[in-house]
């Protein structure tokens, strides 16, 4: 009977134990999961980091020869030119929460080695007839030969 | 493959009622207007979340009336509930892996919901090791049943991660205080494919209990020696 | 369309995932059932004697006997 109590315990420890841990690293990454360009600013964060705002309507900018897309991101308060290499999807466009993976590089700008889209939560049907826009990136990367 | 197809009724109904909610979500709901098609993974991927927080729920209700009334009936009650919820959980992360590609640009990424969620999948496949590992199976009971009481604990930190902490993924659309923020259509068919599943996950739950009385019948019989 | 195979790489997922799970549990239903009939043959009577609930209420005396 001894045995196998030994091993359920250790068992059990050690998924306790990994447990614990798991939820101890998703609780420190959340914690610091993206800044706010207000925070990045008022840190100077200079360190690769997270940054999340909403894309400024109008502000972007397609450069085809360098093949590389610029715009402005807000969080309300603060705004930054962000530039990257790295396209986003579809879903990206104006007035869209974005977070970019990368390091600022000179006060008020930030190089994006990602670009990931968040999704606004809200959904509603296309009307009949209609089809889904062509994405932005698209229509820019379309209109500069 | 010597397998005897018994199909019951109900089990005739629930197949019939999803692959009615897959057609009607494929082809006759109109798409989303900002996301387009893509938006159609979510009448698989949210019923299989909810579906897992549900199943993990029976496996924490019978894991307590187990420790209460010490009858092996929920005891078996609970390993299959827990067993569907981990598949359930598992479709929900792969729907999801691929609903992030097309719509955040990524397959994964360690946001605190999925991160929870991998998590949630972890600690399930570990309730069935360790039932796994105990022979005695009165012990094993005992055990898996405080294991299944703890272990529920992730379910609300996963629904409630996208509220607490800052992440990729969405906060919630319908379970939330007020209107839920989707269309009326899209949503009445996302509760009807809401409603398949259930209706999947009831026939699969009472099939799989009964095949762990059967074992445990089997087992019993044996007695002594093997 | 792009994002068509995304959604049916999805589906697809959907309808396997659960196909290749109810198998699952119907392969693990005929092992159940074989042995149930060779516990018969052995026993010289009708498998299943120990019914569901007399299972799931047994004792003390069949715990030790699993083990």
């Amino acid at each position: 009977m001894n045995r196998p109590r030994t091993a359920t315990f250790v068992g059990l420890g050690l998924i306790v134990m990994a447990f614990v841990g798991l939820i101890a690293i998703s609780l420190t990454n959340a914690l610091v999961y993206y800044v706010t360009p207000t925070e990045l600013q008022t840190r100077s964060i200079t360190s690769s980091v997270r940054l999340y705002g909403i894309v400024e309507p109008g502000s972007v900018r397609w450069d085809s020869p360098s093949a590389t897309l610029t715009f402005r991101i807000t969080d309300g308060t603060t705004e930054m030119l962000v530039e990257s290499q790295s396209l986003p999807t579809g879903l990206f466009r104006d007035g869209i929460g974005v977070i970019l993976d990368g390091r600022s590089t000179a006060p008020g700008t930030f190089l994006a080695d990602e670009v990931l889209v968040k999704h606004s939560a809200v959904y509603q049907p296309l009307r009949s007839g209609e089809t889904v826009p062509p994405g932005l990136l698209d229509t820019l990367r379309a209109g500069t030969p | 493959m010597p397998m005897k197809a018994r199909v019951s009724t109900f089990g005739l109904l629930a197949g019939t009622a999803l692959a009615i909610t897959t057609i009607v979500g494929l082809f006759v709901v109109p798409a989303d207007a900002a996301q387009g098609d893509v938006q159609r993974i979510m009448y698989v991927h949210v019923p299989s979340a909810w579906l897992a927080y549900l199943a993990f729920l029976v496996t924490f209700v019978s894991s307590v009336l187990y420790l209460w009334r010490r009858e092996l009936r929920f005891d078996r009650l609970a390993i299959a509930a827990a067993e569907i919820g981990l598949v359930l959980t598992g479709i929900t992360i792969v729907t999801g892996a691929i609903w992030g590609k097309a719509t955040w640009g990524k397959w994964w990424d360690w946001d605190p919901r999925l991160t929870t969620t991998a998590i949630l999948f972890v600690v399930y496949a570990g309730y069935l090791l360790v039932r796994q590992s105990l022979g005695d199976r009165y012990r094993r009971a005992r055990l898996a049943a405080v294991y299944g009481i703890v272990a529920f604990v992730n379910v609300p930190i996963v629904h409630f991660s996208v509220l607490w902490w800052r992440g990729l993924h969405q906060a919630p659309t319908v379970i939330r205080p007020g209107d839920p923020s989707i269309d009326h259509t899209l949503l009445f068919e996302l509760l009807a494919s809401l409603l398949s599943f259930t209706l999947v996950f009831i026939w699969a739950l009472r099939r799989r209990t009964a095949l762990e009385a059967g074992r445990d019948a089997a087992d019993l019989t044996l007695g002594p020696g093997t | 369309m792009t994002e068509l195979p995304f959604v049916a790489a999805s589906y697809l997922i959907v309808i396997g995932g659960l196909a290749a799970y109810i198998t699952s549990i119907a392969r693990r239903e005929a092992v159940v059932r074989r042995t149930a009939q060779a516990i018969g043959r052995e026993r010289h009577h009708d498998p299943g004697v120990v019914s569901r609930d007399n299972a799931a209420t047994d004792d003390d005396e069949a715990a030790e006997a699993d083990r």
